[in-house]
């Protein structure tokens, strides 16, 4: 296993409570895999991306867990030596489509070359710059560019294109593709498929959207309220999710209704009070009395599928 | 995301919950205290303040009292002393004498800063002779000049036979002669050539001849203090706690009335202006800079050439110039209100684009229009100050800057007269400080609301 | 950014700033209209008189007559010049032209050192000395301001710091300070003059008079600093602070970059147009607020000159003075503006 979280809980403190954003997640990924982590907003599935990376912002803090990368766990390491071994150089994150990942006010291209600097990364900036642009399948010259004057798409691929300039071994995708357009998305995901393929990247890929990870994943997460309540392979899931949560999601693309947030009635609970006993309680069609009394334990089938719900 | 309420009882809960609103609160409320003591002040004592006479039984600049403390016997106040004894006979037919005696313990290391006699009959005496006895026994004997029969005199009124003392002991005439000097006569050694202030007990005697029946209608003697009040006193002798208190309503009044003004003024205007946006945007906002422009205080003085500031006028010429800095700010959160709110989906509703301004639009700048309301006094305060120091303030008003103006004119700084300097100008600061604190707090809290 | 687009926004700022300027001189004249036209009609007397005395003295072959008419002659060309017989709006043209032509016309009291009365000579004699105290101080002032608010961004001492400073800022005057502080540190314990520029009389050597005129910035310098450099630090703390919630810079964190270059690097960068155009505003305005500090250190410039002005009533001198700053004003947020759009590169400068 190239990366292996356990029991991973991260708590925000703030006025209304600590808000128990992720709360004893598990999950792994092996080399050259893509791994899907999916859920509604407020899921904690982001929060998991930030907690790799250690970036986690305030008020929130690593209560608790392991993050081992090649055995190693990283939450343990001073932030100097993080920052200086792994983040960006073995770790990257893209962040989503409609956040402003460069700094406004620096060209492109000085913004990659000073990620390599300031990584000791020595050889030809230019050079390297170039090679980066052609992996992402863009025109060089966008590099002279100020980041405005890019479109998102353009933008995202030269972000990818800069987290890939350390060639780190992993790569969080943190909702990449939102508020892109149709057609862009769609260059993205075979952009990040034909980096698997020609890096071995191994690939976390964070979305809402579960059409997106039946394209691109090998395996998923699907992660409620700060838990994640079924993991698996992705044919298992798609074809055959067995947790109610898993269903309905899979249910709701396969009626194009995109917006899981309406697809499901009811609401995620409020996480600084978690509800006693299952977190999708509420809005589960199939609850029944044990569900309000007592967590059901992840359970491992044969497919490679592994749930957490008393219907097993 | 639950539901919260924005309302006014939250914005007050939040607001009292800060340490700075507060703090900021509790002073102005001590303030406003002030403010009430000194308006229930009789309008005789501020037309006092301008009229020199009325302080001339005051020690002038000298120092607070409360230095006692610290430097006991070198610092002390005014004591005012009653005669011990009156007598009134007649030696001869037509000849009338009376006799005030005053007695006295100095334990005090300096002399008195002046004495005054409050001597009054009711006829016209023909002499009055003062005999000034010190602990050492010696008797000093002194005339007083018919100039000042029946009014209160000073040591300056007397200071012919006292210099003529000094010289005899010294050998020469003081080259200065003030109070502070003739009294070095009356309560210092000659030995020491009065240097050291002789303790004992002083015993002075009045003694008024007079050709016809005379009362005796007002008797008293002031040994004037080297220190007093809280604050010190200026040049002319008047209190500075009293001017500092006289100054505090109309300083209030001034900073509260600019600010008010100017802030509903620029935040109207420029709330329009961002909201309106296009051609009319422009037209303000040129308007607004036509404004801001306008040196502050260089028009304010060419302008008092031509007008005599009355509080109020003086106010709102201020605030003519204060308002485009509101005004700017004001646009800048019209814009970001407009983009990201429902302006548009009311004005498509059909809702007349008037009434979504008020109804809609100006509330949302209620927050940041309470919290200048409160950051823009002290600088209105400040401004009115700052005229009043150079000497343009409404007539007949009492201003710290106007103490202060008195203060660098008689050269405060160089005569060391620190409390003259030090406490009008302390108050400007002290007053501006809770409407900034508060002003901070608010602006803290509306803003957290996003 | 083209040449083309340089001069583009010149003509068509400096078009727009120009009729503001018009306008506020415009509004300034209406409140000044009745002294204004006792100032002109002084000076025409004063430039009469000279004439007359010039006349008499040198033209020896006119008789008291001949000189008379001539005067004459002289007094209504003058009052023709500034316009006094004219109605309302061609008064206002012709003496607003002049203003244009930075004519103030000749002090009632006041002259230059070089015996010069007119007005704007007499200013140009002491603007300069005003500009070396303030603009140096408003510099220093601007520099720590902007590093202490940098600072304020990643330590909460310096945040605490902000806070007193800038309420320091809203609620001391500054002649006020400059008062205790001549009191304290040039008379109680003296350590600096108590006012002037130079010491009298001024030290001959150039080098000793830059020592001797250094020696008396310092106090009125650390005045105009202490008060103001936490109203700076406030703003600037206000500019990083809300770039620092922006999304950059929590990526520029995610790929490996130091806390401090990205402080310092990528948001004082962004940053930096706000900042600078603050800084220009800062410095166009500081010319403005001398009046009083000058009075209370006697520095011998433009605000000095306002004050004795003012108690001489030398309006010329008043009116001069006050078109001279708005000029600066303007030409401030004109040079803000622009400085802003060379800094951001999301800003073509040609807009």
């Amino acid at each position: 296993m190239l990366l292996e979280v356990r029991n991973l809980k991260v708590y925000f403190y703030t006025k209304r409570g600590i808000v128990k954003a992720v709360d004893d997640v598990n999950l792994y990924l092996d080399k050259g895999e893509i791994i899907g982590l999916a859920g509604e907003s407020g899921s904690g599935k982001s929060t998991i991306g930030y907690a790799i990376m250690r970036l986690v912002p305030f008020p929130g803090k690593i209560e608790g867990g392991e993050i081992l990368f090649k055995g190693e766990n990283i939450l343990k390491l001073d932030e100097e030596t993080f920052r200086k071994n792994y983040r960006w150089k073995k770790i990257a994150m893209v962040f989503q489509g409609s956040m402003s990942g460069f700094t406004p006010v620096f060209k492109i291209r000085d913004q990659i070359i000073e990620v390599l600097r300031i990584h000791g990364w020595t050889g030809d900036y230019d050079k390297r710059v170039e090679e980066l642009f052609k992996m992402v399948n863009m025109d060089p010259q966008l590099a002279e560019k100020y980041p405005h004057e890019l479109s998102g798409g353009q933008k995202q691929r030269a972000f990818i294109a800069m987290a890939l300039a350390l060639n780190p071994e992993i790569l969080i995708a943190d909702e990449p593709t939102t508020a892109l357009d149709v057609m862009v998305q769609e260059h993205i995901l075979n952009l990040l498929k034909k980096l698997r393929e020609e890096l071995n990247l191994s690939i976390i890929f964070i979305t809402h959207d579960l059409a997106l990870l039946s394209e691109i994943s090998d395996r998923d997460y699907m992660l409620y309220a700060g838990k994640v309540m079924e993991s698996g392979p992705s044919e298992v899931i798609f074809k055959k999710p067995r947790h109610p949560y898993t269903s309905l999601l899979v249910e709701s693309i396969a009626t194009l209704n995109k917006d899981i947030i309406k697809g499901i009635p009811g609401s995620m609970p409020d996480l600084s009070n978690p509800p006693v006993g299952c977190r999708f309680n509420t809005r589960c069609p199939f609850a029944r009395d044990i569900c309000f009394k007592e967590e059901p334990k992840m359970k491992a089938f044969s497919d490679g599928d592994e749930v957490a719900c008393w219907l097993y | 995301m639950s539901k919260r309420n924005v309302g006014f009882s939250s914005y007050l809960r939040d607001f009292l919950s800060s340490k700075i609103g507060l703090v900021g609160l509790i002073i102005l409320i001590i303030l406003l205290i002030f403010t009430g003591i000194a308006i229930s002040i009789p309008a005789k004592v501020y037309a006092s303040w301008n009229n020199p006479a009325s302080w001339n039984q005051y020690p002038e600049h000298v120092p607070p009292a409360w230095l006692s403390i610290f430097y006991p016997n070198k610092y002390f106040t005014t004591e005012e002393l009653s005669p011990i004894n009156m007598s009134l006979y007649s030696p001869a037919k037509n000849i009338f004498v009376a006799i005030i005696t005053y007695q006295f313990n100095w334990s005090k290391v300096l002399p008195a800063y002046n004495v005054y006699f409050i001597v009054s009959t009711n006829i016209t005496p023909i002499e009055e002779v003062i005999y000034w006895s010190k602990p050492d026994g010696y008797t000093l004997q002194v005339n007083v000049p018919n100039g000042v029969f029946n009014v209160p005199f000073d040591l300056t009124s007397i200071r012919g036979d006292i210099l003529n003392y000094i010289s005899s002991i010294t050998g020469k005439t003081p080259n200065i002669v003030n109070s502070t000097v003739l009294s070095s006569a009356l309560f210092n050694s000659p030995k020491s050539n009065f240097t050291t202030t002789e303790q004992g007990r002083y015993v002075i005697k009045i003694e008024i001849v007079s050709s016809s029946p005379m009362n005796i209608t007002k008797s008293g003697l002031l040994l004037l203090g080297n220190s007093y009040g809280l604050m010190g006193t200026d040049y002319f002798g008047r209190p500075l706690d009293l001017g500092v208190l006289l100054g505090l309503p109309n300083a209030l009044e001034i900073g509260a009335l600019t600010s008010l003004v100017a802030v509903l003024v620029g935040i109207f205007v420029g709330g329009i202006s961002g909201y309106l946006g296009g051609n009319k945007d422009s037209a303000i906002q040129w308007l607004t800079l036509v404004f801001l422009a306008l040196p502050a205080l260089p028009f304010l003085v060419a302008v008092s050439f031509v007008t005599e500031p009355n509080l109020e006028i003086e106010a709102l010429l201020i605030a003519f110039l204060s308002w485009p800095f509101y005004a700017i700010i004001a646009r800048s959160m019209a814009l970001s209100i407009k983009s990201n709110s429902f302006v548009e989906a009311d004005k498509l509703l059909g809702i007349p684009s008037y009434r979504v301004f008020f109804t809609h639009f100006m509330p949302r700048l209620i927050p940041i229009t309470v919290a200048y309301m409160a950051l823009g006094v002290p600088a209105g305060i400040l401004l009115a100050q700052t005229l009043a120091f150079l000497g343009i303030a409404p007539a007949n008003i009492v201003t710290w800057g106007g103490i202060l103006d008195a203060a660098e004119t008689y050269q405060a700084q160089v005569n060391g007269w620190w409390w003259w300097v030090v406490f009008p100008g302390a108050m400007i600061v002290i007053v501006a400080i809770p409407f900034v604190l508060i002003g901070f707090a608010i602006e803290r809290v509306t803003l957290g609301e996003r | 950014m083209s040449n083309n687009g340089f001069y583009h926004i010149y003509d068509k700022k400096g078009t727009y700033l120009f009729s503001v300027l018009l306008a506020t001189l415009t509004i300034l004249y209406i409140f000044t209209f009745p002294i204004l036209q006792e100032v002109i009609a002084k000076s025409i007397n004063f430039q009469v008189a000279q004439f007359s005395q010039t006349l008499f003295k040198n033209a020896h072959n006119l008789n008291s007559t001949q000189i008379q008419i001539a005067v004459e002659k002289y007094r209504e060309s003058l009052i023709a010049a500034y316009g006094l017989n004219q109605p309302i709006i061609d008064k206002y043209f012709i003496q607003m032209y002049n203003l244009m032509r930075f004519d103030f016309g000749t002090a009632y009291f006041l002259q230059a050192p070089s015996g010069s009365r007119e007005v704007s000579s007499i200013i140009a004699y002491y603007l300069p000395n005003t500009i070396l105290l303030f603009t140096t101080a408003t510099i220093v002032f601007i520099v720590a301001g902007t590093i202490i608010g940098l600072l304020s961004a990643k330590s909460k001492f310096w945040e605490k710091v902000i806070a007193i400073i800038a309420v320091i800022h809203s609620s001391i005057p500054t002649w006020w300070l400059g008062f205790v502080l001549i009191a304290a540190l040039a008379y109680a314990v003296k350590v600096f003059p108590p006012g002037g520029m130079t010491s009298v009389p001024p030290p001959k050597n150039p080098f000793d008079y830059g020592i001797s005129v250094l020696y008396h910035m310092s106090l009125p310098l650390i005045t105009i600093f202490i008060v103001n450099v936490g109203g700076f630090a406030y703003i600037v703390r206000s500019l990083v602070t809300s770039i620092m919630k922006e999304d950059f810079v929590i990526t520029a964190k995610a790929r490996g970059l130091p806390d401090s270059r990205i402080l310092y690097r990528h948001v004082l960068r962004s940053a930096s147009p706000s900042i600078a155009t603050q800084a220009i505003l800062a410095l166009a305005g500081s010319l403005g607020g001398s009046l009083t500090t000058e009075v209370v250190f006697e520095w011998p410039g433009v605000g000095l000159l306002t004050y004795v002005a003012i108690t001489l009533n030398d309006l010329p001198v008043i009116l001069g003075i006050t078109y001279v700053l708005t000029i600066v004003l303007l030409l401030g947020l004109f040079l803000g503006e622009l400085v802003y759009g060379l800094l951001d590169p999301r800003i073509k400068v040609g807009e």
